[in-house]
């Protein structure tokens, strides 16, 4: 039953590209009532020109070439396609290699499920390009993977992200060593002894340990930041905190790591001294990214985060880098996602509105200008007129 | 302010309390100035400054400048400008160390590494939150620095840290890994984890040694026996098994050449004889910790020359410590008999705090013998120097960090508390104006207890 529907949705996605008619052209234009730049700020009458996948420009009013197909989309605006740094997408219940506690070795890439339905959602929340993660349950996970939500499948692997520890409580038991956050600390000291004094060593780690790459690393209290902040001091290693809720209350732990930091899952209910942190740390200076950490949650509480964070202070500009440049730095990808710009990869979402208004709908989603999503028609909103 | 200074009265109860009260307010101004970076020196002045055990000072002043103690004395001549705090009824001491704490422990985590009974390796430091209330309240009780001792769950456990209990972050930690520590007791062979006898269904790194009393000992010579032979280049005889790691050994042959200091908690009589028999059989020098029945071994302990930092000093075992059956022939009078025999003794809170808390243990001592003198060394200089840091901390010198405690009274008397804290000359805990309101204030705030609420 569910692979009819499936099936079904293909087909119907099919169609409906079949009307837009974009995907077979190699350049096209997209005119818009605005977008947004990478600074948050709204530019009006936009005007997208798409050549083989890539944005060959965007701005204000430009004249479109003579000939070329145009979609019109005056009423709605332009934004990047958000970035998440951090989920499981598809790979629910199995990150995890649960024998060792130590698997510099394993790669993320291996999780990809291409045809997950996780990846459907994602595409519906405006995602199109997240970070694959091993699970919280190891102190060294493996090797991230960055991937895109949608499109062609043979374009979908961006390659490897940075390699992902934890130090949270879930990564320490009795069934296998190391049990305790010093049994950990010792253990890293000595693997990184290892691959600092063997040259030859080019793995993820052996990149990490000498200082040249960044690791995301989970952690689960402000105490444990703290702790990765003297660890990361004492071994010369970069840091990139995750899920760090607390950074509020340990500022001076997370400037001295000097990494972005990635923060949320942020909901409603949350307590004020999670959701101050993003606006914190922006003011202080500290690049941050927010994660859904789908499909723990829905991907669309990135942009729901954003608004929890908004909320508590932080600015437009600095929440669209949240889900957008931030990300795809902490990713390696920021050349080609995460905003949009001459030369980036045309990844992006058609919303009825401003992209940072939760009221605002998504109503298509281009990766390599390539239509991946279309909403069904809203029901009628009166409210809609009005704006 | 003024009507929550007068109430002052009942605690210190006599007639210079308005200049106290009057001090708390210009120490008040002080504090949140010197926040401010207000480089302007301050001189304290108080009824009696116990610059050392027996070394006493009345009246006398300390002069502050850039968070050390510039001068001190009963008499300082003023060369310029400084602020003024007159603390008339007050004493003084040296902030307290606490040789054997466990603050700064964090829930969730195993405090004890467990793939191994012998981890010298590992460091305390790593595994505690300096940020952690635990530290704050033993400032507020006048603890200035610690040794934050490793888990009692390792045969041969972890490096301790030396670490002061507040101010800035990257001042506080003394010694990162310190001295190791060991136990022979049943803790290592039940806390946190069974050791486990193999099974069809149930071999894991958690089936070994020990099980017994008998099992603990094996491993603790072992360990020693095995880096002997490593650190001869020769390998061990029985397969490696039960063998120390190879990362320990280092710090095994630093225990045994007297490079690092080693300490070993046990409780019992019988532990503390096993305890002093192994150092004699590898001829090791250890401090000896907790020693509930130490005076049962006094003989022994002086004989072989065994400092011990005993206590806490308690009214009946509770908790592991009762789960253990190792504390049941506690004596109030143990460290007065130690003292008295001339064994070199410090006094620990451990893991007890409030009424059990370090200023207590000094007071519950000098109830059952020993004098304020021996007390108050018990608790500053005897600590300080087990844990080598007696040029830093345990007396008041000028020169160093300005860390020191001013008590309401004479230091450990059942009806003192510690009012102020100085930890490398900011004030970190602060009593004399929180807790000085009337019992008419007290009703009033006790009134609208919501408002006081909502403003957090």
């Amino acid at each position: 039953m569910r692979f009819w529907q499936r099936q079904l949705t293909a087909l119907l996605v099919v169609f409906s590209m079949g009307i837009g008619a974009a995907e077979a052209q190699e350049r096209y234009a997209i005119r818009a009532a605005a977008y947004l730049d990478a600074d948050g700020q709204r530019v009006e009458n936009a005007v997208l020109i798409i050549n083989k996948g890539k944005i060959l420009d965007i701005g204000s009013d430009l004249s479109i070439p003579s000939g070329m197909f145009v979609l019109d989309r005056s009423d709605a605006m332009l934004g990047p396609g958000l970035v998440d740094a951090h989920v499981s997408m598809g790979a629910m219940g199995r990150d995890r290699e649960s024998a060792q506690a130590m698997e510099p070795g394993a790669s993320a890439a291996n999780l990809f499920n291409p045809g997950h339905s996780d990846f459907e959602r994602a595409l519906r929340a405006g995602v199109t390009t997240v970070v694959l993660a091993p699970s919280e349950t190891h102190l060294i996970g493996g090797v991230t993977a960055v991937v895109k939500t949608g499109g062609d499948e043979k374009k979908r692997m961006l390659g490897a992200g940075p390699i992902k520890l934890s130090l949270t409580t879930n990564a320490f038991d009795m069934s296998r060593t190391p049990t305790s956050l010093q049994g950990a600390f010792a253990e890293l000291r000595a693997m990184i002894a290892k691959a600092k004094s063997n040259a030859d060593d080019g793995s993820a780690f052996a990149e990490w340990a000498r200082g040249n790459a960044a690791a995301l690393v989970e952690v689960n209290d402000a105490a444990g930041l703290s702790s990765l902040a003297l660890f990361a001091r004492e071994q010369g290693v970069r840091c990139m905190a995750v899920h760090a809720n607390l950074a509020a209350e340990r500022l001076d732990d997370v400037k001295r790591l000097g990494e972005p930091v990635i923060l949320g899952t942020y909901e409603f209910s949350d307590p004020r001294r999670y959701t101050r942190a993003p606006a914190m740390l922006a003011d202080a200076g500290v690049s941050i990214a927010l994660t859904s950490n789908a499909p723990r949650y829905a991907a669309d509480w990135l942009r729901l985060g954003t608004a929890i964070a908004m909320r508590q202070g932080l600015s437009r500009a600095a929440a669209l880098k949240s889900v957008t440049t931030t990300p795809a730095e902490i990713a390696g990808v920021s050349d080609r996602v995460g905003s949009l710009a001459k030369g980036m990869d045309a990844d992006f979402v058609v919303y009825s509105g401003d992209p940072l208004d939760l009221r605002s709908r998504i109503l298509e989603v281009f990766i390599d200008g390539e239509r991946v999503f279309v909403a069904d028609e809203p029901p009628a909103n009166p409210e809609d007129d009005e704006a | 302010m003024m009507k929550r200074s007068c109430a002052t009265q009942g605690a210190f109860g006599g007639g210079a309390i308005f200049a106290i009260a009057l001090a708390c307010c210009l120490v008040q101004g002080w504090a949140s100035a010197a926040l401010a970076d207000d480089a302007m020196p301050v001189l304290i002045r108080a009824k009696k400054i116990y610059l050392s055990p027996g070394n006493v000072v009345s009246p006398g002043a300390i002069l502050i400048r850039d968070g050390r103690i510039d001068r001190i004395g009963d008499k300082i001549e003023l060369a310029d400008e400084v602020r003024v705090v007159d603390l008339e009824n007050a004493t003084v001491t040296a902030g307290l160390i606490d040789a054997n704490s466990n603050a700064g422990y964090r829930s969730g985590y195993h405090d004890a590494e467990h793939a191994s009974e012998c981890i010298p390796e590992m460091r305390v430091l790593d595994t505690i939150d300096l940020e952690s209330n635990d530290f704050k309240n033993l400032a507020k009780d006048g603890v200035t620095t610690v040794f934050v001792s490793p888990d009692s769950a390792s045969v041969i456990g972890a490096r301790g840290a030396i670490v002061r209990t507040a101010g800035a972050a990257d001042k506080r930690v003394i010694q990162e890994a310190s001295g190791v520590k060991a136990t022979i007791g049943r803790e290592p062979i039940f806390k946190a984890s069974f050791n486990r006898t193999p099974s069809r269904f149930n071999v894991s790194f958690l089936t070994r040694r020990p099980t017994t009393r008998m099992g603990l000992v094996w491993v603790f010579r072992k360990s020693f026996h095995d880096a002997q032979l490593k650190a001869r280049g020769q390998e061990p005889s029985s397969r490696g098994e039960g063998s120390p790691g190879d990362a320990s050994i280092p710090y095994l042959m630093q225990i045994l050449n007297g490079e690092i200091p080693f300490r070993i908690q046990a409780r019992s009589q019988l532990d503390i004889l096993t305890a002093i028999r192994l150092s004699r059989e590898f001829n090791f020098r250890f401090t000896l910790e907790e020693g509930t029945d130490a005076y049962r071994c006094i003989d022994e302990l002086k004989e072989n020359d065994i400092p011990v930092i005993y206590g806490p000093i308690f009214d009946y075992p509770m908790g592991f410590r009762a789960g253990t059956g190792e504390s049941d022939r506690f004596r109030y009078g143990a460290p007065s008999d130690l003292v008295k025999a001339g064994v070199k003794l410090a006094l620990s809170a451990g893991d007890l705090s409030g009424e059990a808390a370090l200023p207590m243990q000094a007071g519950y001592a000098m109830r059952n013998g020993l004098s304020r003198e021996q007390a108050l060394a018990a608790v500053t200089t005897v600590p300080a120097d087990l844990l080598g840091i007696s040029d830093l901390a345990g007396s008041l010198e000028s020169g160093r960090s300005a860390d020191f405690v001013v008590w309401s009274g004479e230091p450990f008397d059942a009806t003192t508390r510690a009012e102020m804290v100085f930890v490398n000359g900011t004030l970190v805990s602060d009593r004399t104006v929180k807790n000085g309101a009337t019992p008419a204030d007290d009703a009033e705030a006790g009134s609208k207890p919501s408002e006081e609420a909502s403003d957090e």
